[in-house]
């Protein structure tokens, strides 16, 4: 059995790394409500947007913009959103796992793959791993500016207009509740088509100004939504991934600290037990 | 009363949701000018200026908030509008909105950079386009007509409460 005094040491450290997990839960906490605001604010915007250019997608411009072109797909990109830090779960294993299933299925088809990473984490493993990386952003903070996140968007968007990708994902997480997040690959480019059982046939919108200048505006705002949303909820996410799992390494070091103390006991126990048989029995030999 | 026909009208800036419900018509400054919209109006897509948005809601009752510039499209029956921001018109701050004309003016004399130029244009336009809706609303009160400014955004819903405490056991 392992003397008392070691016990004692082990004791202190395993309390000392409680502590910081527990102002680590704390700071995640009041972290996570802000983000959470925040994406909710943002979400009624992004899917409305989705849903008008679902509607764009099914009419039949006289102009036809270089975002809405199907192709074939030869060639494929992704936005990967992940955490600039780490101590939050499986959060980033989840997104990058459903990253890399996808890239393999692509990989199978011999569909060539570019990557542009938003987050340290995933910039981490996407050099780790391999993979062509074509842009990268992390240091995002808590409150991300849409100005700071434009640069991977624009060289997806512009991959395809020039027809350098054919099809663009956004792979994040996806918020449900604090317990339970969820990596999602939703695709970006070109815009999904809604069905729109009430009108079938060939018709077309009314532009003012024009097609062109207005479907540009549409498109920028669209992509800009859809990753600013993915962001700021994967933001909620890391912070409520990261609350749950320093709860559990509180919790953890709860146990531990209970177990410790048991053996701590007696170790002690065992010590003054041994010396006072060791008393009795010099008092005996005399 | 004879039925009235209606559509829905879906109204969202980056904030959250603003109004989505019943509308027989509604107003809304398109950059080309002000649009009426009625029940089956022709599919319309249209980038908005900053302006007054006048909604005639299902039951009536007349509704007007600022819009900061956005996307409308026109669908027969649902008229989705994204606005970049939106603001209740009494909620108009006249000291503000004059420092930032008098700022963007000065901006425009200066003639500084091309993105300047173009920023200061907006925000021209954006501060002239309050201070016409704030004039508009203060002959309105002069002539009893205070209907439509009380307009409230709704509240946020969609995910579900989350109680810390029920967390820490």
């Amino acid at each position: 059995m392992a003397h008392a005094k070691e016990i004692r040491g082990q004791i202190k450290s395993v309390k000392n790394t409680q502590k910081i997990t527990r102002a680590m839960e704390m700071v995640a906490a009041s972290k996570m409500r802000r983000a959470q605001e925040r994406m909710r604010a943002a979400r009624p915007y992004a899917e409305k947007i989705r849903k008008v250019l679902g509607h764009v997608a099914n009419a039949h411009p006289e102009y036809n913009h270089p975002l809405l072109q199907v192709r074939e797909v030869k060639k494929a990109g992704f936005i990967v959103v992940t955490t600039d830090r780490g101590l939050c779960g499986a959060l980033n294993v989840n997104v990058l796992r459903a990253l890399v299933l996808k890239m393999r299925e692509f990989h199978d088809q011999g569909v060539a793959v570019q990557v542009a990473v938003m987050g340290g984490k995933g910039l981490g493993f996407i050099k780790r791993f391999g993979g062509k990386l074509v842009a990268e952003v992390s240091g995002l903070g808590d409150r991300p500016h849409l100005a700071d996140m434009l640069g991977p968007i624009q060289v997806m968007a512009e991959a395809y207009a020039k027809g350098e990708v054919d099809v663009v994902y956004v792979v994040s997480s996806r918020f449900i509740n604090t317990m339970l997040q969820k990596a999602t690959v939703e695709q970006l480019l070109p815009v999904e088509k809604v069905d729109m059982p009430a009108r079938q046939g060939m018709w077309d919108y009314i532009y003012e100004p024009e097609a062109r200048p207005v479907l540009d505006h549409l498109l920028q705002r669209y992509i800009e939504s859809v990753v600013y949303q993915g962001v700021v909820e994967h933001l909620a996410c890391e912070q409520s991934a990261r609350m749950v799992a320093m709860k559990s390494a509180s919790d953890n070091a709860k146990r531990l600290i209970g177990d410790l103390q048991l053996a701590y006991n007696k170790a002690r126990q065992a010590a003054i037990t041994k010396e006072i048989a060791e008393i009795s029995a010099g008092a005996a030999a005399v | 009363m004879a039925h009235v026909p209606t559509f829905r009208l879906h109204v969202v800036d980056v904030h959250g949701e603003v109004y989505n419900g019943d509308a027989r018509f509604v107003a809304v400054p398109a950059e080309m000018g002000e649009v009426g919209i009625l029940p089956g109006h022709a599919p319309l897509l249209s980038r908005m200026r900053p302006g007054e948005l006048r909604i005639s809601q299902g039951d009536g009752a007349l509704q007007i908030l600022f819009l900061d510039g956005g996307m409308l499209e026109v669908q027969p029956y649902l008229v989705s509008i994204l606005a970049d921001a939106s603001l209740r018109v009494p909620d108009i701050d006249l000291k503000d909105t004059e420092a930032r004309l008098q700022a963007a003016q000065r901006a425009l004399s200066e003639r500084t950079s091309e993105m300047n130029l173009l920023m200061a244009e907006q925000e021209l336009k954006r501060e002239l386009a309050k201070i016409q809706a704030h004039q508009r609303y203060q002959q309105n009160l002069q002539l009893g007509k205070t209907d439509g400014y009380d307009w409230r955004r709704p509240p946020l819903t969609g995910i579900p409460e989350i109680n810390i405490q029920d967390l820490e056991e």
